[in-house]
Order: structure tokens, then C-alpha cells, then sequence
């Protein structure tokens, strides 16, 4: 055999190994059916407490609105990233963080799961990149997290929408 | 041996193109309502007088007062502004006198723009013009500074037993 020819062959033989072992692994995040839906908060006259009050500076979501599970049939651990889109309806005065409140619980043995930031800690996202948040092995469930925005302050936003995507990856 | 290392290097590039990743998405929308919220930081009653002048054969002149700051909240579509005006519940001045009103102060950004002073009628006048979105703040001397001019116009005219009670309105509207 040709030196040219044993590189083909192992660039194709190693396609195919890789796509024979992976077809019978599955990797799955799934987020709980709650919290498929939108989080959509309300800033108004009522959260205003006087003339020449701003709003509260802090908008928080239910501590457990968030619940991801993790199936992951592979051996190797795992790592959850988050980060948010700006597709343009998100002002950038406006700080989206998220707080890890509970690491959920083993699906299966010898599973684990170990948060990148202390439990109720706020970490900003970022639209430049993904954070890692969690890192673990297996299966998983019931990794409740919390969103809090900051930065909507009467003299930096104006009445409106502002719309943004989360996206949660898990990556082997 | 260069050519091993070509295929070993392929190989790798092979294991990073079947790692396993899997992504959720969740929309998340912040609902800003419009808001205008206007207040004084003291609504207690003020009373303006004519007095004697310094020196005779001067006219009478009238007391001024700047003791009151309007607080206001707006938030506000970016297209769009508003305004405060000023108005009382007069159909005239008492007779020989006018009252001006206007703001002394510079306001923040997003707070609006002070005019000069007018001639408080009936009929409502804008004090303050492109106001957007923004809020004074609550202290005592936040906010827009008032000053009330009460102006002697007409000597000849004044009517020293009478006192004329009478209501300011100030109103934070949107521009038309």
C-alpha cells in the first residue's frame, strides 16, 4: 500500500468507526415542559412607587423556572453552556444573568453533577460567547435555574419590547 | 512517517467532528409599558403677595417663589415625547397682576428641555418640551425646579382687600 492510499484509508476508516460508535450513544438536554414557555416580564406604573421613581432594579424569575434534564448515555462527562442571541430587540444597556438553584438529582449510577458557580449566583450572559455553567456525567435531571435582568432603568431604556433567545447546549 | 502523521492528524479532526451536543433554546421577552407618573415634592399651599416697594414712587412688586421641585417618571416610545404644561382654574388674573411660571434648572438627559417662562392662564402651556424616557428622582430638590412670579402689571388696577385663591395644574402629557 501507497503512502497516499494509507491516508485515504484511515481518514475514511476513521469516519466510519466514529459514526458506528456514536449511532448507538444518545445525548440529549431537554428543558421541562414549564419552561418551554416564553418568561415574558412586565415593567409598568405599578412597579414605579412614586413620581421620579425608577423601576426595581432587579426583575427576577420563579427561583425554579428553568428545569433542564440531561441524558447522556455516554461515559464521557459532559459540560451545559449557556448564552443569549442579540437579534436586535435586545438593548444593550439590559444585563440577562442566570443563578444555578438546585443541581438536580442522579439518573443513573455513578452520575454527577458539579455547578461552575455557587448555588444562587447571578452570572451574567453574554451574546459574544457561551459560559460554561455546568459540568457532569450520565443522566440527570432536575437542574433548576433562575433568571434575573438588570440594567432597565427608566434613563437607559424606553417603553417597548425587548426580546432575547437563551440557548442551552450540551456538549460530550 | 510524514505520511502517519498526516492520516493521524485526519484521524483527529475525525473524533472532534462526532462529538455529541444537543442544544434547547428558551425566548425570554422584557414588556416595558408606557408610564407617566408627575408630582410635587411639596404640594403644601404657597401664598404670593404684593407688597410696598423699597422706595417711593416705585410701583408695588410682587413676591416670587422657588420653593417647589416637580418629581416625574416617563417612559416613553423612542418616536415619540412628551411635555409638561402648566394651567389654573382662573378665567383672569386678579386685576393689575399676572403670574409667571417656569423651570430654573437644567433637567437630565431624557428629561426634557425647560422653556422660558409664561404667562399662567386658563389654558395649558408646555413648561418642559421633549421629554423621553427617564425619571427625576424622589428628594426633596430633585427634579424641576418651579419658580412662581407674581408681576405687578397695572398699578392702577389692584385690589388690595381681595385674595384670590386658585389651583396650579401641571400635566404630563404626550406632544402633539
Amino acid at each position: 500500500m501507497t503512502g497516499k492510499r494509507l491516508v485515504w484509508f484511515t481518514t475514511v476508516f476513521s469516519y466510519l468507526f466514529f459514526a458506528l460508535v456514536c449511532s448507538g450513544a444518545e445525548v440529549q438536554l431537554v428543558l421541562s415542559p414549564d419552561s418551554t414557555v416564553a418568561w415574558a416580564p412586565s415593567l409598568g406604573a405599578a412597579d414605579i412607587s412614586a413620581p421620579g421613581a425608577d423601576f426595581p432594579s432587579v426583575v427576577q424569575s420563579d427561583a425554579a423556572l428553568v428545569d433542564l434534564d440531561v441524558v447522556m448515555l455516554e461515559q464521557n462527562p459532559w459540560t451545559i453552556t449557556i448564552q443569549h442571541t442579540d437579534s436586535g430587540f435586545w438593548d444593550t444597556d439590559l444585563v440577562l444573568s442566570v443563578a444555578i438553584t438546585s443541581t438536580g438529582t442522579a439518573g443513573a449510577a455513578g452520575a454527577f453533577c458539579t455547578p461552575k458557580f455557587s448555588l444562587g449566583y447571578f452570572s451574567p450572559l453574554t451574546t459574544a460567547g457561551a459560559k460554561t455553567f455546568l459540568t457532569g456525567s450520565r443522566l440527570w435531571n432536575d437542574i433548576k435555574l433562575q433568571y434575573q435582568i438588570t440594567g432597565h432603568s427608566a434613563s437607559k431604556i424606553t417603553a417597548g419590547h425587548y426580546a432575547t433567545t437563551v440557548i442551552y447546549t450540551l456538549i460530550n | 512517517m510524514k505520511r502517519f502523521g498526516l492520516g493521524l492528524s485526519m484521524l483527529l479532526i475525525s473524533v472532534s467532528l462526532f462529538a455529541l451536543t444537543d442544544s434547547v433554546t428558551h425566548d425570554i421577552t422584557l414588556n416595558v409599558d408606557e408610564v407617566a407618573m408627575i408630582g410635587l415634592a411639596d404640594a403644601s399651599a404657597i401664598t404670593l403677595a404684593i407688597t410696598a416697594p423699597a422706595t417711593a414712587g416705585l410701583p408695588p412688586v410682587g413676591q416670587t417663589d422657588s420653593t417647589k421641585y416637580l418629581h416625574y417618571t416617563s417612559l416613553i416610545d423612542m418616536t415619540k415625547t412628551r411635555a409638561i404644561t402648566v394651567e389654573w382654574d382662573l378665567a383672569n388674573a386678579p386685576p393689575g397682576t399676572q403670574l409667571l411660571c417656569s423651570v430654573t434648572n437644567d433637567l437630565g438627559t431624557g428629561l426634557g428641555t425647560k422653556t422660558p417662562a409664561v404667562v399662567v392662564s386658563n389654558v395649558a402651556q408646555n413648561i418642559i418640551t421633549a421629554i423621553k424616557s427617564g425619571n427625576t428622582g424622589t428628594a426633596g430638590t430633585d427634579g424641576a425646579n418651579l419658580l412662581y412670579e407674581f408681576e405687578v402689571t397695572d398699578p392702577t388696577l389692584l385690589d388690595t382687600e381681595s385674595d384670590t385663591p386658585t389651583t396650579i395644574t401641571f400635566t404630563l402629557t404626550e406632544a402633539s
